[in-house]
């Protein structure tokens, strides 16, 4: 039996075991979420990427997950719910007892083809410094730094004005979650799709989780049926439909399942 | 009834003026200073603020005077701030980051092995009390016994030793949670940085910060360090570079001016800080 198929059988045993000891039971899991779509929204029956995973491995683990939406302040400021989305923001004052990425964002930059004749590829932050360059509010970490080597950037309120701008050319480069601007073009421009250009940036991924409180009870249990579910959706090819139903280009991002397997190690690590 | 119709317009456009920055930042890309490439020098540094934090220009007192350190030295490297201790050591030990910005770290003495610790602030730390809980103050005098069978709230990095010998009943969590848990009479006291505690109250208990009452004499010091990971490639050559750059600005009083910068608001630097031991010149 090669490695992968040994692999696979594990992750089925598993799996397996869980399922059948937990038939009886279907704890009902609530975890909260903020309106961000594509990722989370109330606007669809499916509620975004991430809810549609979210119920795909339920389903598979015998849980019953139900999401509340809820602002994204109010989800910090509670340090006794489950949380879902980019850990960064909850940690620094919760305690969770499993923090388990079920999916990654990546960032892009966007330019509008006909404002500029070459392709963009930039090695360095500092090669930025003749450009207008445009970000959404409250998302730049190192303004100071980066007003210190003399790139600026103009930060707008909504995602979709960015892209207004760098089509008018008041912006020469945007930089957006890559399938957030997918998505803006596709319903903004939707002929005009091949003017913009969009350069993943491969060092530039985050993590999309599901946070478990650590006073929920038999909480390693459930991170365990949530993980084991993960997984089997992944081998079953369950989750690769999802995903690429969100990308316009139905391509799941280069490197995914290398950046989940690196925030998996991370967050499993001693936390 | 149209005043009254544009009033209700003026406040709703004010509450969304305030809630959207918030709202939008959670779906937002964070950009950071190596986004292109990876820097292979990478130093994460644990959130402490006003000495560690994203939400200061500078990054907090002590990123800026890392960065001063770099810029002298002219090295390339990007620091992180993280929220979580396991996660700097997740990027310590697994992927071999050249450094870390902390105070706590709890590795085993194998791991430590391969360390260079160089001190960058000795930061006093003084006990905390609220005063609605105790309206009479609390009996301490520099010895910790005087604190018996009264609940201290502390991170659970920190060396707990001493507090678990006078008899203190030690209840750990995230700074955050200590504050709530004071504030709440769920706590008697807590130990921190007069800085870090100016830092929590006006953010959380503006209205209620001369009721957080600060008990003389100090409690402590606690170092915060910079570590240097000798397994990186450059680590060695680089925590030289580092230590020779810091013996330095020590020497020159550029480091006292550096830190008076930094505190602004006339505060005295003795007042907050306590010497660097002496072998860090």
């Amino acid at each position: 039996m090669c490695i992968q198929e040994a692999k696979s059988c594990s992750i089925w045993i598993v799996f397996l075991m869980m399922l059948n000891c937990n038939v009886a039971a279907q704890p009902i899991v609530i975890l909260n979420a903020n309106e961000s779509p594509p990722y989370w929204t109330q606007s669809s029956v499916e509620g975004g990427l991430g809810a549609e995973l979210i119920q795909a491995i339920s389903e598979v683990a015998g849980l019953e997950t139900r999401i509340k939406f809820a602002p994204l302040q109010r989800m910090i400021d509670d340090d006794s719910n489950n949380d879902l989305g980019n850990p960064e923001f909850y940690l620094p004052k919760q305690e969770f007892a499993a923090v388990i990425p079920i999916a990654v964002s990546q960032i892009a930059l966007f330019y509008y083809r006909p404002h500029h004749s070459t392709r963009f590829d930039f090695k360095s932050i500092e090669e930025l410094k003749p450009y207008k360059i445009g970000v959404l509010k409250g998302t730049l970490i190192d303004r100071h730094a980066f007003e210190q080597m003399g790139i600026h950037f103009e930060s707008s309120y909504a995602q979709a004005s960015l892209f207004k701008k760098l089509k008018l050319g008041r912006l020469d480069l945007v930089f957006e979650i890559d399938l957030v601007g997918q998505q803006i073009i596709n319903k903004v421009y939707p002929d005009q799709i091949a003017n913009f250009a969009r350069e993943p940036l491969p060092n530039s991924s985050s993590p999309i989780a599901i946070m478990l409180d650590a006073h929920v009870p038999d909480v390693q249990t459930i991170a365990a049926r949530y993980r084991a579910g993960l997984a089997h959706i992944i081998q079953s090819g369950r989750y690769q439909q999802i995903v690429r139903k969100y990308y316009p280009d139905a391509q799941i991002p280069e490197h995914w399942f290398e950046e989940l397997q690196h925030f998996q190690k991370m967050y499993a690590f001693d936390l | 009834m149209k005043p009254l119709f544009r009033l209700l317009q003026f406040v709703l456009l004010f509450l969304l003026m305030i809630m959207l920055p918030t709202w939008v930042s959670a779906t937002g890309p964070r950009i950071k200073q190596d986004i292109f490439a990876p820097n292979p020098n990478q130093i994460y540094a644990l959130d402490f603020p006003p000495f560690v934090t994203t939400e200061l220009p500078t990054g907090g007192i002590a990123v800026e005077l890392v960065t001063n350190l770099l810029k002298a030295q002219s090295l390339d490297a990007v620091i992180n701030t993280l929220p979580v201790a396991s996660m700097m050591k997740y990027y310590l030990l697994q992927e071999q980051a050249l450094g870390l910005i902390t105070s706590h770290l709890q590795i085993n003495k194998e791991e430590q092995k391969d360390l260079i610790y160089i001190p960058l602030l000795q930061i006093q730390q003084y006990f905390y009390y609220f005063q609605a809980k105790h309206p009479e103050g609390l009996p301490w005098n520099g010895d910790l016994k005087t604190l018996a069978h009264l609940s201290f709230g502390v991170n659970e990095h920190e060396n707990l030793e001493p507090y678990k010998k006078a008899e203190i009943n030690l209840q750990t969590g995230k700074n955050s949670a200590l504050y709530e848990k004071l504030h709440a009479g769920q706590l008697d006291f807590i130990a921190d940085s007069p800085l870090t505690v100016n830092w929590y109250l006006d953010k959380h208990y503006l209205s209620e910060k001369t009721q957080f009452i600060k008990m003389q004499p100090k409690a402590g010091d606690e170092l915060l360090y910079l570590i240097i990971n000798k397994k990186h490639p450059q680590g060695d050559v680089i925590a030289k570079q580092f230590q020779m750059e810091l013996g330095k600005m020590l020497t020159n009083d550029q480091y006292n001016t550096l830190l008076t910068q930094q505190l602004g608001n006339g505060q005295k630097l003795t007042e907050i800080f306590s010497p660097l031991p002496v072998d860090s010149k």
